[in-house]
C-alpha cells in the first residue's frame, strides 16, 4: 500500500536516517507536536485501519527499546527478544491482529539508529546467547526500500557473536541487504503460506513463489533463513497444499541454511472477529472450529491441530530431518504428539533455538 | 400545544385512527375500567380536532377503551390546537408515554421510525431526552430504524422476547429471503438473547463457510430439522434444534464429545459419581466428583471408584 499522508514528530530533525526516509518516501511531512494530532486524523476515518496503512508517522520510540515477547500463559513460548523499530505494517493480511491490537493501529516508524546502537551494546556486552527480531509489531522489511534502518542493523548484529537478528517478512525487499557483510548473524525469514490464503487473505504481499526466490537469493549471499507457517489455516485440502510449499522450499534452498522453522496455526482475540467480518466480508477464515483457549484466543478445536501439525511435520523430517521445527503458542500435549518432547522446563524451547542460531550463525557456543 | 381541557362525546371520537398509537396490540384494560368506575378518571386523554368534526387519539387510547367498556358516554380530554399538525402531536403521544413509564423496545422502534418521517438520525437524537425521557445516539437510533424496517412478524417476536435487539439487529442487515427464513424460526423457538444470537451467528458462518443460502443448510436432513417437528414441545425443539446447528457448526468438536461421552456412559459408574471432560478438550484435566450424604456414601464412592480404576474404556479416556 502507498503512503499517502506523512507525518513526522516536530522533535525529529531531517538528519541522514530520517532526511533519507523522507526524501524516498516523498511526500512533504507534516510536523506535529505530539501523537494526538496523528490519532486524531486515524481515527475520523470510517475504516480506520485502512487509513493507518497509508499513513506514516515518523517519531521516536518512547518505550523501551528492547523488551521479551508478551507470549501468553499456558502455552509455550520461543523466549524471544523484540526490537522495537516501529508498529503496524503497509500490507493487508485479513487475519493480522495487529488490526486489533493497537487502539487505533499507527504505522509507526521508529527513528533513532543511534539509539538503537546503544541498546544494542549493551545486549551485546551480556553473557547470554539473545534471538532478536524486529517483526512482532511491524514486518521487518516493509521500509527496506526507503530506509536506511535494515542495512544498519544488520551491520550492527555483524560485529558482536552473542546475538541473532531476525527479520520476518512477507516482502522479498532484500535488494540493499544482499551485498552487506552480515557475518551469518542475521536470518532472513518469511512467513508461508498456501499460495490460497496467500491471494485471499494476505493481501499486498509478495507470492509464495516470490519469497521463495528470494530466499534463494539470501541464501547464496550466505544469510542463513527461517521460515514460519502461522498462521497455518485449515481447510478442505490444506494438508496437501501446505505439504506442496514445504516440498517448494526445498527446491528454492538447501536445508542446511535453515536455522529454525515454527508452525502455528491460526489464533486471534476474540475482538479479531469483527474485524475481519468488517474489513474482509469475503472471508470465512474464522469460520473454522475456533474454541476460546486458555489464554483466551480463539484457536481451532486441538484435534485438528494436531492433525495438520503431524502431516506438515513428517513432510518436513522427509526433506529436511535435522532442520529444528517448534510450535508457536502450543502445550504440552500438541508437543508430545505431534514432535515426541515437550520442552516443558522454562526457557527449554528457548535453549534449543539457541543452539540451533549458535550452531548456523557462528555465535559464541560457550555462552549456551 | 394543547390549550383546552373539554368534555366530548365518545362518539365524536375517531376509534379507528390509530397514528398516533405507539404501543402494539391490545392490553387488557378491565382493572383500568374499574378504577375509571370507581376513583373517576385521573389524567384526561389527548385528542386532536379533525376538520370533520371528529377527533383522534393523541395519548390515551386504553383510557378510551376502558370508557367505552364502561359504556359511558361522554369523556374529560385535553384538546390540541385545531391548527396542530402531525409532527408535534407524534411528540405528545411519545413524551406521554415515556414519561409515564420506560418505553419497551417495540415502542421505542415504532415511536422512532415515525418520527424518522419528520426528522433525521441526528435531530431524534438531539430531541430524545425530552421525548423519550433517555439519551438515544445516532448509531442506536439507526439501528432501531433498520430493526423497524424488518418485515412481519419482527416487532411481534421482539415483543414477546422470541427475538433479542441484537439478534434483530444483526438479521436487520440481511437480505430480505434471509431474514424472513430467521424470522421463521424464531417463531417457531423460545431462546435467551444469547442464544438466539448463537443460533444466528451458527447458522450464518455455516452457510458462509459452505458456501450455500441459509435457507438450503438443513434441507436433506436426516433425521428431519426439529424446527418443524409439531411432537416436540418449543423447549425441546428449541434444545434439539440450537444442538442441530451447533453439531453442523462444529462438526469435529461435537463428534469428539459425544464419543467421549459415550464411553463415559459406559463406564457405568453410579449416578452419584460424575466425570466431566475438559471443556472443548482444550486442557487435559478431566474432573471427577460426587456427592455424599454420611460417611457411609462416602465409603461406597470410593469403593466404586476403586474398581473402575481397573476399567479400560476408563484408562482410554484418560491417556488418550
Amino acid at each position: 500500500m502507498k503512503i499517502d499522508t506523512l507525518f513526522i514528530d516536530q522533535s525529529i530533525p531531517l538528519d541522514d536516517e530520517t532526511g533519507y526516509l523522507v526524501s524516498r518516501i516523498n511526500i512533504e511531512p507534516q510536523r506535529v507536536d505530539n501523537a494526538k494530532t496523528v490519532y486524531d486524523y486515524i481515527n475520523t476515518a470510517d475504516d480506520p485501519i485502512s487509513l493507518a496503512k497509508k499513513t506514516l508517522y515518523i517519531t521516536q520510540n518512547k518505550g523501551v527499546v528492547i523488551r521479551n515477547c508478551p507470549g501468553t500463559c499456558y502455552y509455550t513460548c520461543c523466549d524471544y527478544t523484540i526490537l522495537h523499530t516501529g508498529t503496524f505494517c503497509t500490507m493487508d493480511c485479513s487475519y493480522c491482529i495487529l488490526q486489533a491490537y493497537f487502539h487505533p493501529p499507527v504505522l509507526q516508524y521508529f527513528s533513532g539508529l543511534d539509539r538503537f546502537a546503544h541498546e544494542l551494546q549493551a545486549i551485546f556486552l551480556q553473557n547470554k546467547i539473545f534471538r532478536i527480531g524486529t517483526g512482532e509489531y511491524t514486518d521487518s522489511l516493509i521500509w527496506e526500500k526507503v530506509s536506511l534502518m535494515p542495512g544498519f542493523l544488520v551491520k550492527t548484529f555483524a560485529r558482536q557473536k552473542n546475538s541473532v537478528l531476525e527479520l520476518k517478512t512477507k516482502t522479498v525487499n532484500i535488494d540493499s541487504l544482499l551485498c552487506l557483510d552480515h557475518n551469518e548473524k542475521t536470518i532472513i525469514a518469511w512467513s508461508l503460506n498456501t499460495p490460497d490464503i496467500i491471494s485471499s487473505q494476505e493481501k499486498g504481499t509478495s507470492s509464495l513463489r516470490a519469497r521463495l526466490e528470494a530466499a534463494r537469493q539470501a541464501e547464496s549471499n550466505g544469510y542463513r533463513l527461517a521460515f514460519h507457517f502461522d498462521p497455518i489455516v485449515i481447510y478442505p485440502g490444506c494438508e496437501h497444499h501446505y505439504k506442496t510449499v514445504i516440498q517448494q522450499i526445498f527446491e528454492y534452498v538447501r536445508p542446511e541454511s535453515i536455522v529454525w522453522i515454527s508452525l502455528g496455526t491460526f489464533r486471534f482475540m476474540p475482538g479479531l472477529k469483527q474485524v475481519v467480518e468488517k474489513r474482509f466480508p469475503e472471508s470465512i477464515l474464522c469460520y473454522g472450529e475456533f474454541i476460546l483457549g486458555l489464554d483466551n484466543k480463539m484457536r481451532y478445536f486441538k484435534p485438528l491441530r494436531i492433525n495438520i501439525y503431524k502431516e506438515m511435520i513428517a513432510c518436513l523430517k522427509a526433506y529436511a530431518p535435522d532442520v529444528l521445527i517448534y510450535f508457536c503458542m502450543e502445550d504440552e500435549e500438541v508437543w508430545e504428539k505431534c514432535l515426541g518432547f515437550f520442552p516443558g522446563k522454562e526457557g527449554e524451547l528457548g535453549n534449543l533455538l539457541d543452539r540451533s542460531a549458535v550452531r548456523h550463525c557462528n555465535l559464541n557456543g560457550a555462552l549456551l | 400545544m394543547f390549550n383546552s381541557l373539554c368534555e366530548i362525546n365518545i362518539s365524536d371520537i375517531d376509534l379507528k385512527d390509530e397514528r398516533y398509537k405507539i404501543s402494539p396490540g391490545l392490553e387488557d384494560i378491565t382493572f383500568l375500567a374499574q378504577s375509571i368506575k370507581k376513583i373517576g378518571l385521573m389524567t384526561p386523554p389527548v385528542v386532536r380536532p379533525m376538520n370533520n368534526h371528529k377527533f383522534i387519539i393523541i395519548s390515551g387510547f386504553n383510557r378510551i377503551r376502558a370508557i367505552c367498556h364502561n359504556n359511558e358516554r361522554k369523556v374529560v380530554v385535553y384538546q390540541t390546537d385545531k391548527e396542530a399538525s402531525d409532527y408535534p402531536c407524534l411528540l405528545i403521544a411519545i413524551a406521554a408515554l415515556a414519561f409515564k413509564r420506560l418505553l419497551t423496545p417495540v415502542e421505542t422502534i415504532i415511536s422512532i421510525k415515525r418520527l424518522s418521517e419528520f426528522l433525521d438520525k441526528k435531530e431524534i437524537a438531539k430531541i430524545s431526552t425530552a421525548v423519550f425521557n433517555m439519551q438515544l445516539n445516532e448509531g442506536f437510533i439507526g439501528d432501531l430504524l433498520n430493526i423497524g424496517s424488518l418485515p412481519n412478524p419482527a416487532l411481534e417476536l421482539i415483543q414477546t422476547g422470541n427475538l433479542s435487539l441484537k439478534s434483530a439487529k444483526k438479521i436487520s442487515n440481511l437480505d430480505k429471503e434471509t431474514a424472513l427464513y430467521f424470522l421463521d424460526i424464531f417463531s417457531k423457538i423460545k431462546a435467551s438473547a444469547s442464544v438466539q444470537y448463537e443460533i444466528v451467528q451458527n447458522i450464518l458462518e455455516i452457510a458462509a463457510r459452505d458456501g450455500l443460502h441459509p435457507k438450503s443448510l438443513f434441507h436433506a436432513m436426516k433425521p428431519p430439522n426439529p424446527l418443524y417437528d409439531e411432537t416436540l414441545d418449543t423447549v425441546l425443539r428449541t434444545h434439539n434444534f440450537r444442538t442441530m446447528v451447533f453439531d453442523q457448526r462444529y462438526p469435529t468438536l461435537s463428534k469428539t464429545r459425544q464419543i467421549v461421552q459415550d464411553k463415559i456412559t459406559s463406564i457405568k459408574l453410579p449416578g452419584t459419581i460424575k466425570l466431566t471432560p475438559p471443556e472443548n478438550f482444550e486442557s487435559r484435566k478431566y474432573s471427577v466428583s460426587f456427592t455424599v450424604k454420611n460417611h457411609g456414601e462416602f465409603h461406597q464412592n470410593i469403593q466404586h471408584l476403586t474398581e473402575a480404576l481397573e476399567n479400560r474404556t476408563l484408562q482410554e479416556i484418560l491417556n488418550s
